[in-house]
C-alpha cells in the first residue's frame, strides 16, 4: 500500500510538471523596470504616504502597560470568578488585558472610516449598513466568519485580524504570529453569546470581550487544544488531548476521554446544540469513525455511516440535529443526517455529487445547518456555482433550493434567528482587496 | 538550497526596499518561474497564469518592506501569485467571460504501470479539486515546498499542512481506483 501510494505520488508529481510546462526564460530586468516605473506614478503610494502620516501609533506602550496593570487589579466579570474558584481541570486566566492591539479608526473620509495599519496597508469600512474592508494582497488565505447566539458577527483574517461589525475598530492577534516560522499559528475562533469571541493556537486559548474591551489569556499547562465550541449559555467546551474540558463562570472541568486516546492525529470537531449536548466527530474513520455525544454524565457513541467517512465537516443546529458531509472522494461526496436515532444518506440520487452524469451539488468546506431540518450547504453544482466559486444551496431533505449571491462564498455562519451570514472571497479593487459580507433574510432563503 | 536561495534573496529584500531596482530583478529572476508554473496549474491556463504573476510582481514591490522573514520569501511570493490566479478565475466566471476553454497544459494521456491509473483521469480529478488544494499540490509537487513552507504560504501549523496534504492525495488516489 504504502508502495503503490508513492508510485501515485511520483505519478502524481509528474503530472502537475506537465500542467506546469516547462521553465522559459524570464526578462526579470523588464519586469523591474516596468514594476518601478508604475509604481514611482502610481495614486497608491501617493495615498498611502497621506494617510500614514495621519495615523495615530499602533498602541501607547506606556498606556498598554498602565491598562494592564489596573485592568488586572479590578479585573473581568467573567473568569476572574473561574480564577478564584478553580475547581478541577486544568485552565486557568493568567490576567485579564486590554484587547491586543487595537487598530482604531482614525477619521471620516468622504462617508467612509478610514485607518491605516502599517502592517497591513488601509483598512476602510464603509457607513451604509454592510462593510466592504479593503486589504492589501499578499496573504494567501481567506477569512472566517462566526455569528454569536447574541447576533454578534465577527470576521476573521487567516493573518490574525479580527473585527466585528458594527464596531469600527479592528484587532489582531500578533501575540500568535510564529515569527520563527512566519505565520499566525491560529487553530479555530468561535463566538460566545456575550459579545465575545475565542481564540485557539495550539496550548494557548483567549477569549476577547468586545463589550468590555478585554482580552483573557488562560493557562493550558501545555494541553493542546484541538477544537472549541461555545453554547447558547456561554458555556465553552474545549478538545484537548487530554479530554473534554468544560469552562464556564464556576470554573474548567475536565471531563477524560472514555477510552484509549489512540486518535491523537485524528482530531475532527466540537459542536453544541442548544440542550447543551456536546458532539464530537473525528476526522478519520478507523475505530474513532463515530459521533461522540456527552450529554455532561453520559458518552453515547454512534457509528458514522461509511458514505461519509471521511467527512468533510459535520454541523449541528441547534435543536440537535446534525448534518455530515462526506468526503470519500473527490465528486462522490455525501450528506447524511442523524436526528438522534437513524442516520439518512443522500447521494447523487438526491443531487448529491456526481460525476459523469448530471452535475449535482458537491458540499465545499461549509455546511451550517440551523434552519429546522434543512442544511446549508456551501456547495458546487459545476454549472452556476463551479469549484473556484462556490454558493450557497439549502437542502431539506427532499430537494434543493439555490440561493443566489453576488459573490462566491468563503464562509458562512447561521444568527440566531435563522438568518444566514455569507462571507465573500477578497476581491481585487483598485490597489485593495474586498472582503463582502452578505446577510440575505431568512425569509428569502427559507423559500 | 532553499536556504541559500532565501539568503541571497534576504540581501536582496533588503536592497529592493531601499528602491534598487537591479536587487528587485534579481528576485524577479529567482522566483518568477516558480509563481508561474504554480499559477499554471492553479488555473489550468498559460495567460491566466502568466497574467496572475505580472499582477503580482507590483504588489510585491509595494509590500515587500512588510515581509516579517525574509526566509519566508518565495512562500510569501507563491501565495501573491496564486491569490492573484484565484481573482482572476473569480473575475472572469462572474463577467461570464470564461466559455469552456480548453486546458491549455493538457498533455497526452496514458497508463502508468506502477498504478494502474490513466494519466487523462488524473487530469481531470486535478481539475475537479477547489484551486486552493491545486494550489497546495502544485506548491508541493512543483515548487518542492517543504512543510514548513506551506505551511507559511496557506497560513496553517506545518502539521496541519502534512494532514491536509496527505488526506488531499488519499482522496485523489481513491477516487482514481
Amino acid at each position: 500500500m504504502m508502495d503503490d501510494m508513492k508510485a501515485f505520488e511520483r505519478q502524481l508529481a509528474a503530472r502537475l510538471e506537465h500542467k506546469a510546462g516547462p521553465r522559459r526564460p524570464v526578462d526579470a530586468m523588464a519586469i523591474a523596470s516596468s514594476v518601478t516605473t508604475e509604481a514611482a506614478a502610481g495614486r497608491w503610494a501617493l495615498v498611502t504616504r497621506r494617510l500614514r502620516g495621519s495615523v495615530p501609533a499602533f498602541s501607547s506602550v506606556a498606556r498598554f502597560v498602565a491598562a494592564t496593570v489596573i485592568v488586572a487589579l479590578f479585573g473581568g466579570f467573567l473568569l476572574v470568578g473561574i480564577l478564584a474558584e478553580p475547581e478541577t481541570g486544568e485552565f486557568t486566566p493568567a490576567a485579564v488585558t486590554p484587547s491586543p492591539s487595537p487598530v482604531t479608526v482614525d477619521g471620516l473620509l468622504a462617508g467612509m472610516v478610514t485607518s491605516e495599519d502599517p502592517e497591513h496597508g488601509v483598512i476602510r469600512v464603509e457607513n451604509d449598513g454592510h462593510r466592504d474592508i479593503y486589504r492589501e494582497s499578499g496573504m494567501w488565505g481567506e477569512g472566517d466568519i462566526e455569528v454569536g447566539a447574541d447576533g454578534s458577527v465577527w470576521i476573521i483574517w487567516p493573518e490574525g485580524r479580527f473585527f466585528r461589525l458594527g464596531q469600527e475598530v479592528m484587532y489582531d492577534l500578533d501575540q500568535f504570529y510564529d515569527a520563527e516560522h512566519g505565520y499566525y499559528d491560529i487553530d479555530g475562533f468561535e463566538a460566545g453569546p456575550d459579545g465575545t469571541l475565542w481564540a485557539t493556537s495550539g496550548d494557548d486559548i483567549v477569549s476577547f470581550d468586545s463589550e468590555l474591551d478585554e482580552w483573557t489569556p488562560l493557562e493550558t499547562d501545555g494541553t493542546l487544544v484541538h477544537d472549541m465550541a461555545i453554547g447558547v449559555d456561554g458555556t465553552a467546551w474545549l478538545m484537548t488531548d487530554d479530554g473534554l474540558v468544560r469552562i464556564d463562570a464556576d470554573g474548567s472541568t475536565l471531563h477524560p476521554w472514555p477510552q484509549a486516546n489512540d486518535h491523537a492525529e485524528d482530531w475532527g470537531s466540537l459542536q453544541v446544540s442548544d440542550d447543551g449536548v456536546v458532539w464530537l466527530t473525528w476526522a478519520a474513520d478507523r475505530e474513532w469513525g463515530t459521533i461522540v455525544r456527552f450529554d455532561g454524565d453520559e458518552w453515547h457513541f454512534e457509528p458514522l455511516p461509511s458514505p461519509v467517512q471521511p467527512y468533510v465537516e459535520a454541523r449541528v443546529s441547534p435543536e440537535g440535529t446534525l448534518w455530515i458531509a462526506g468526503d470519500e472522494e473527490i465528486v462522490h461526496r455525501s450528506l447524511a443526517r442523524f436526528d438522534g436515532s437513524e442516520w439518512t444518506v443522500f447521494d447523487e440520487r438526491d443531487g448529491v455529487g456526481s460525476w459523469g452524469g448530471k452535475q449535482g451539488f458537491v458540499p465545499q468546506e461549509s455546511i451550517s445547518a440551523s434552519l429546522g431540518g434543512s442544511v446549508l450547504v456551501d456547495a458546487s453544482d459545476g454549472e452556476d456555482f463551479p469549484a473556484e466559486c462556490s454558493g450557497m444551496a439549502r437542502f431539506d431533505g427532499t430537494a434543493w433550493t439555490e440561493l443566489p449571491s453576488p459573490v462566491c462564498v468563503v464562509d458562512a455562519d447561521t444568527g440566531p434567528d435563522g438568518s444566514v451570514w455569507v462571507l465573500g472571497p477578497p476581491g481585487t479593487l483598485d490597489d485593495g482587496l474586498r472582503l463582502t459580507v452578505i446577510r440575505p433574510d431568512a425569509a428569502e432563503f427559507a423559500d | 538550497m532553499t536556504r541559500a536561495v532565501d539568503r541571497e534573496s534576504g540581501g536582496d529584500i533588503d536592497l529592493a526596499v531601499a528602491g534598487d531596482e537591479v536587487a528587485f530583478a534579481r528576485i524577479v529572476a529567482t522566483h518568477h518561474e516558480d509563481m508561474r508554473r504554480v499559477c499554471a496549474v492553479v488555473c489550468s491556463d498559460d495567460a491566466v497564469a502568466e497574467e496572475a504573476v505580472q499582477a503580482a510582481w507590483p504588489i510585491v514591490w509595494r509590500k515587500l518592506d512588510s515581509l516579517r522573514d525574509p526566509t519566508r520569501l518565495r512562500p510569501w511570493l507563491v501565495s501573491v501569485a496564486v491569490n492573484e490566479a484565484k481573482q482572476l478565475m473569480r473575475k472572469r466566471h462572474r463577467r461570464a467571460e470564461i466559455e469552456v476553454v480548453a486546458d491549455t497544459t493538457a498533455q497526452p494521456g496514458g497508463i502508468d504501470p506502477a498504478t494502474g491509473i490513466d494519466a487523462l483521469d488524473l487530469d481531470r480529478a486535478l481539475d475537479h479539486l477547489d484551486p486552493d488544494d491545486r494550489a497546495l499540490l502544485a506548491m508541493r509537487y512543483v515548487a518542492g515546498f517543504d512543510a514548513s513552507e506551506l505551511a507559511s504560504a496557506i497560513g496553517l501549523s506545518p502539521s496541519g499542512t502534512r494532514t491536509r496534504l496527505e488526506r488531499l492525495v488519499k482522496r485523489l488516489r481513491k477516487e482514481l481506483e
